[in-house]
């Protein structure tokens, strides 16, 4: 009987605990963890993006100081020929004036190459974009050399925009190197062009990039030049360009929605897959870019996150245990009911069910037993009665002179029930009747 | 140095980096009109010799590369003979060369010093550019300038690094 129970109940309880218990917290982990997961990543992402916009900031304080200093050039010789025009050089004539104002400038040009050591050559081009002065640390010095300038980006650049800052460019493959050229904000404008060495973005990014520095990579884009890497903490030059720009399908354009795209996960140029963050430098049109590796970007991000799935498995552990357990602790009574009854419903009515869980189960078991008890009664006094009754037949039959046909007809009736064709009991009833106290014979008629 | 007209350029014979300086020599020296006559010895006597061609008026270039000590026997020719020298590095100046101009070995000390460092903290060295020399200085020694009896021009003690009374 015990072994055929249905164990449906206890895998019910067990399903609807393990949903209860389990499941709703569990799916709220989960779904805390994955905002957490996109906070940290938003995070990392923001802290490599404030990375990239210090690093432009940088680089853009450090080449406008620069352009600062070759302003600074054309300020002294505007002196001299503004003290030439205010009087005091007239007497000296134009030729003289000349003079004054191409050496002021030598001096100024000499100040600058001594003041900021970035700055390799200098060239100062008159109204026609020739050559009239050019100081520098590796090529050899000239004045009036003539050289055609006119048709060069820096002329132009400067002459329409006031400053030029020409893309980086490479010399001998290896130092960065930019054109940069002002001009006066005067109508009548002569241009000063300078070759300037942009090596010192290196210190620039190592400092900003301090830590793990080595895992990351910069690089800067301008706006017509391949992206120029800068590894580590140094600049170098992109040996294939064109390569590298097609890989880099993923990243923004300059001047384009850049506040949007907060951040590129594209193969890196390194190799394998980077994140890439960019800041803009708006003044030159540059994007400075910072690319990591994503396993080493996000590593503490996989580390939480595994922490957490493996408190999220422990947990649904525990959970599985505490149902389990509790399933049996809610089905256990209902199974000693279930026993009890089955007890009961064999005949065993001094049975009594033994719940104290102190609910409806215990009020349940307490009403049948007590079911039991009056069931237990109720038989008792049949019994009873039917002894009562067998006795008082008993007396009646024995002290029954009269009513005798009556007595003869139930005993016929009684003798006559096993057959028709034995008539044994009818003979020990007529016996009977004849010899009432013969009672041994009465006994071998009764069934 | 307006009477000018020869410079002798003197170095050891198969040394890459003077056949190179001698291509850039002969670029200046024909933009400054003046005659250069590059010379490259294999001995101390050969040395000796074309020394001895050395006339007043003619100028003398040490080499880059310091072989068969021949910067210092142009240092020496330049002194006794009183013809003006120019010499790649600062110290030649200081022991009574007239001027240098070239980088300055204690900066490139301090610029290699960088690389390594970089090196050390995990940059791969194939990933590092080559660098030129940050600082090039010029250095010039007044008294072989009066000994010489020449005159210093403004401009040039003005970008002068190094200045030798």
């Amino acid at each position: 009987m015990k072994l055929s129970m249905p164990r449906g109940l206890f895998r019910k309880y067990l399903v609807f605990l393990l949903i209860l218990v389990g499941a709703c917290c569990r799916v709220s982990s989960a779904v805390e963890l994955y905002f957490s997961y996109q906070e940290t990543k938003q995070s990392i992402v923001r802290l490599e993006r404030t990375k990239a916009l210090a690093a432009a900031n940088e680089i853009e304080r450090y080449l406008g100081q620069i352009v600062q200093h070759l302003r600074g050039t054309m300020q002294g010789a505007i002196d001299v020929s503004a003290l030439g025009t205010a009087g005091i050089g007239i007497q000296a004539g134009g030729h003289s004036r000349a003079a004054a104002l191409a050496e002021q400038r030598e001096i100024d040009f000499l100040r600058l190459l001594r003041n900021v050591p970035a700055i390799t050559e200098v060239r100062h081009l008159d109204l026609a974009g020739k050559e009239q002065l050019r100081t520098s640390r590796l090529a050899l010095d000239a004045v009036a050399s003539g050289q055609d300038y006119a048709d060069t980006p820096e002329f132009v650049g400067a002459k329409s925009k006031k400053t030029y800052i020409s893309p980086v460019y490479f010399r001998n493959e290896s130092e960065p190197f930019v054109t940069m050229a002002v001009a006066p904000d005067e109508t009548a404008a002569e241009v000063t062009a300078a070759e300037v060495n942009i090596r010192a973005i290196w210190d620039v990014v190592a400092r900003i990039g301090t830590g793990r520095a080595a895992m990351r990579t910069w690089w800067i884009r301008t706006t017509s030049s391949s992206p120029i890497p800068i590894c580590g903490s140094c600049l170098r030059s992109a040996t294939s360009p064109t390569r590298r720009r097609s890989r880099r399908r993923g990243a923004p354009r300059a001047g384009g929605a850049q506040d949007e795209q907060m951040f590129t996960i594209a193969e890196g140029l390194q190799g394998g897959q980077a994140l890439a963050v960019h800041a803009a430098i708006p003044a030159l049109g540059w994007l400075v870019f910072i690319e990591r590796p994503v396993e080493d970007t996000f590593a503490p991000l996989r580390a939480a996150t595994a922490r957490s799935i493996v408190v999220l498995a422990l947990g649904l552990l525990l959970a599985i245990l505490a149902s389990v357990a509790l399933a049996r602790r809610m089905v256990a009574p209902i199974r000693r009911l279930q026993d009890g009854a089955a007890r009961v419903g064999r005949g065993d009515l001094d049975h009594r069910i033994d719940i104290r869980t102190g609910d409806e189960l215990e009020a349940l078991a307490d009403e049948f037993n007590r079911t039991t008890a009056r069931l237990q009664d109720s038989q008792s006094n049949l019994e009873q009665k039917v002894e009562e009754r067998t006795q008082a037949d008993d007396r009646q039959r024995r002290s029954g002179r009269h009513g005798a046909a009556d007595r003869d007809r139930r005993g016929a009736q009684g003798a006559c029930s096993e057959s028709p064709t034995d008539v044994q009991p009818v003979f020990d009833a007529m016996y009977d009747r004849a010899t009432p106290d013969r009672q041994d014979l009465r006994g071998r008629c009764r069934p | 140095m307006p009477k000018l007209r020869r410079v002798w350029f003197i170095y050891r014979a198969g040394d890459p980096t003077d056949a190179a300086a001698v291509a850039a020599a002969d670029q200046a020296a024909k933009y400054l009109k003046v005659e250069l006559i590059a010379r490259s010895v294999e001995s101390a006597d050969q040395l000796k010799r074309t020394l001895l061609e050395v006339r007043p008026g003619d100028g003398l270039m040490s080499p880059e590369m310091d072989a068969l000590d021949i910067t210092a026997a142009i240092l020496d020719k330049s002194l006794k003979s009183r013809v003006p020298a120019v010499f790649a590095t600062a110290h030649w100046v200081a022991r009574g060369g007239l001027v240098s101009y070239g980088p300055d070995l204690y900066a490139q000390g301090v610029q290699a010093a960088g690389i390594v460092a970089r090196i050390l903290q995990g940059t791969r060295p194939q990933d590092l550019p080559v660098e030129s020399a940050d600082d090039i200085a010029l250095a010039i020694n007044l008294e072989t300038a009066r000994l010489l009896a020449l005159d210093v021009p403004r401009k040039i003690l003005f970008r002068a690094d190094v200045i030798q009374r």
